[in-house]
């Protein structure tokens, strides 16, 4: 079983780093076993959460319990705990060979395993023989989420090494990933979610398979349990994943038709979390969701109404450019 | 699956032994997609190769840093810190005791010497090698142990392990090379004296000298160690203030040791004469700057903040 997480009140100021802190007064929980997206812009604190949650730093205030206890210098959490980044996660010389690393981490993770490790070369196809300095972004990141993957800790954070992965390993990433967290019930953070190219892989494969046992398998959303969303350092939203599912309505219309059925659903100030426009047309993402009898009513009034998925409606809990209509979309 | 993915209990099939199940989850993602997953294995099918693997002798998997629940040992991560160092201490002193041997057959064949060619040109500066070695222990050792689950203080017991091993096998190289030429000068009848005029003459001199870069090696190595633990701890400006304290160790070896190794050119410039000229005071005091220093250092290892991003404050 993975570790529970609870943070607390989290803050994290940098010296030099003026006023704004990295991190202020954060909270969440995560209960063991659990996967967690946690999204955010660059510069929103996800490196630092994830940093504090390792033990490589301490808190400036607030508290960090992993399994119920300060991680920080806990021998039998930090070595349960594992981070990988894009950069391997490792901090090895970078004229080290992808087998020396693996012997290295031998040496150090009590989870390890080894034949584990291997099966994953073979998947990843990694060259055991090539230096760190000499892999390619893809490579690096299958290196790191091999060592993740293969740690079997039981909290295990990816800093967005996976994104960087080629289509066909991240959906490899994916299913051992799904798999690791059923059967070895680990907790899991994703920065990042699952990527995009493979959100959409895996929800093509999900869509064909949809009504069969086989929907389990594939669905992307279903792997995310929990979602964190940080911007400039402050919690956004934390929420169950199947919660932040329902919480968005995209309406789609013409322009006047939708700003008539806006006011008239939502009343004077809606929560808008993205509005386009394109030409005559007007597509808005509020948060919360309608009746079946107002759905029904929008659909009369030539409105599309439709769930936000919920990768694009973490993407606009991030960016608030979208909400000040910045984005805005103009046929030219 | 329609819900969230919430663990169930008694699903560890693959600590249970038996293969991976489900057939569904052997197929996801593939049935015909246009995507590149038709070439992959069948989902989490490595997972339980790995486990198969793993169950097939009821002796688990390879797990040398200890059990699942243990955190790596004492010996393990001090294999990563001596070893690592060793690495590159070692081709630095392969490297000079191969240009030793050629600068010093040249010398013989074209010239004379009348003091030590290994202390003036070679063993000298070891020192320096021997506090970056220290240094090394938070910057490069730290990110390496700390990021893979291994605690601060034992990180500190590492670098001690570390410290021991490094001064006795750097005095014995010194010792090596002091050999060597002993026995070349010997044969060619040039006198061996040290900076000071002290003479090298046999194997107990050898023997002090060896020990005498003991301890002035395990006090530059604590200098260097407390200087990258402040560095750690503080911050890449604040440490600064720190390095005249850290620095203190190195003095006093320098001090009780410079009759045996006159390697500050201290000597004949000021009054030295109330320092006691036994080498074996000078190692016993050396070595307790050491200890004092490597005390200090295994608390303040706790304040070692990682690399990631600024510090904090």
């Amino acid at each position: 079983m993975g570790f529970r997480v609870d943070v607390a009140g989290l803050t994290v100021r940098y010296r030099g780093g003026g006023n704004a802190p990295a991190l202020a007064d954060v909270s969440f929980t995560l209960e063991a076993g659990q996967v967690c997206g946690l999204f955010g812009r660059e510069g929103a604190g996800k490196s630092t959460l994830l940093a504090t949650l390792a033990a490589y730093r301490r808190p400036s205030a607030g508290t960090v319990r992993v399994a119920g206890e300060d991680p920080y210098e806990n021998p039998r959490l930090m070595s349960q705990t594992c981070l990988v980044d894009r950069a391997g996660g490792l901090a090895v010389d970078e004229s080290t060979t992808i087998r020396e690393v693996f012997e290295l981490i031998e040496l150090l993770r009590p989870g390890w395993d080894k034949a584990y490790a291997d099966a994953l070369v073979e998947l990843f196809e990694l060259p055991l023989r090539a230096k760190v300095r000499e892999l390619a972004r893809s490579r690096r990141a299958a290196l790191a989420v091999t060592i993740g993957l293969a740690s079997r800790a039981r909290l295990t954070m990816f800093d967005e090494p996976h994104l960087d992965l080629d289509l066909t390993d991240q959906l490899a990433f994916y299913r051992e990933l799904r798999a690791e967290t059923r059967d070895r019930q680990r907790t899991v953070i994703l920065v990042g979610g699952i990527g995009a190219a493979a959100t959409a892989a895996l929800a093509d494969a999900s869509g064909s398979q949809r009504g069969g046992p086989a929907d389990e398998a594939a669905s992307p959303d279903d792997l995310l349990d929990q979602i964190v969303v940080l911007r400039r350092g402050r919690l956004v939203a934390a929420a169950p994943a199947a919660n932040l599912r329902r919480v968005g309505t995209e309406l789609t219309g013409l322009a006047d038709a939708v700003t008539a059925f806006l006011a008239s659903a939502f009343g004077d100030a809606p929560t808008v979390l993205a509005d386009r426009r394109l030409g005559r047309l007007r597509s808005v993402v509020v948060v919360g969701s309608l009746p079946a009898d107002r759905a029904a009513e929008a659909t009369a009034a030539g409105i599309d109404v439709g769930p936000v998925p919920t990768r694009d409606f973490v993407s606009y809990l991030i960016d608030d450019r979208q909400r000040a209509g910045e984005a805005r979309e103009h046929s030219s | 699956m329609t819900g969230s993915h919430q663990p169930r209990p008694g699903e560890g099939r693959l600590s249970a032994g038996s293969p991976r199940p489900g057939p569904n989850d052997r197929q996801g993602g593939e049935g015909g997609q246009p995507h590149a997953s038709a070439s992959l294995p069948p989902a989490g099918q490595i997972t339980a190769t790995a486990a198969r693997t793993r169950t097939a002798d009821g002796k688990g998997a390879v797990r040398r840093a200890g059990g699942p629940g243990s955190p790596p040992s004492l010996v393990n991560a001090s294999i990563v810190t001596t070893v690592g160092t060793l690495i590159w201490v070692g081709l630095l002193w392969l490297a000079l005791a191969a240009i030793f041997g050629i600068v010093l057959g040249i010398v013989a064949v074209a010239g004379s010497l009348d003091s030590s060619l290994w202390q003036s040109g070679f063993s000298g500066w070891q020192r320096i090698v021997m506090f970056a070695a220290g240094y090394t222990m938070t910057s490069a050792f730290g990110p390496i142990l700390i990021g893979n689950g291994v605690t601060r203080s034992r990180l500190a017991g590492a670098a001690t392990v570390t410290m021991v091993v490094l001064a006795l096998v750097g005095g014995l190289f010194v010792a090596l090379g002091y050999t060597l030429e002993g026995l070349v000068f010997s044969a060619l009848d040039w006198p061996q004296e040290l900076r000071g005029g002290q003479r090298v003459d046999g194997i107990s001199d050898i023997v002090r000298l060896g020990f005498a870069h003991v301890g002035l090696f395990t006090c530059y190595f604590a200098a260097g160690r407390l200087v990258g633990i402040a560095r750690g701890a503080l911050g890449p400006d604040e440490f600064v203030l720190l390095i005249p304290p850290a620095l203190i160790p190195p003095a006093v070896a320098e001090l009780f040791l410079i009759h045996d190794l006159a390697g500050l050119p201290l000597i004949g410039q000021v009054n030295l004469d109330w320092v006691p000229s036994s080498w074996a005071v000078g190692l016993l005091v050396s070595l307790a700057a050491a200890a004092v220093a490597t005390v200090i250092a295994h608390p303040a290892s706790r304040a070692i903040t990682l690399p990631i991003g600024r510090q904090p404050g």
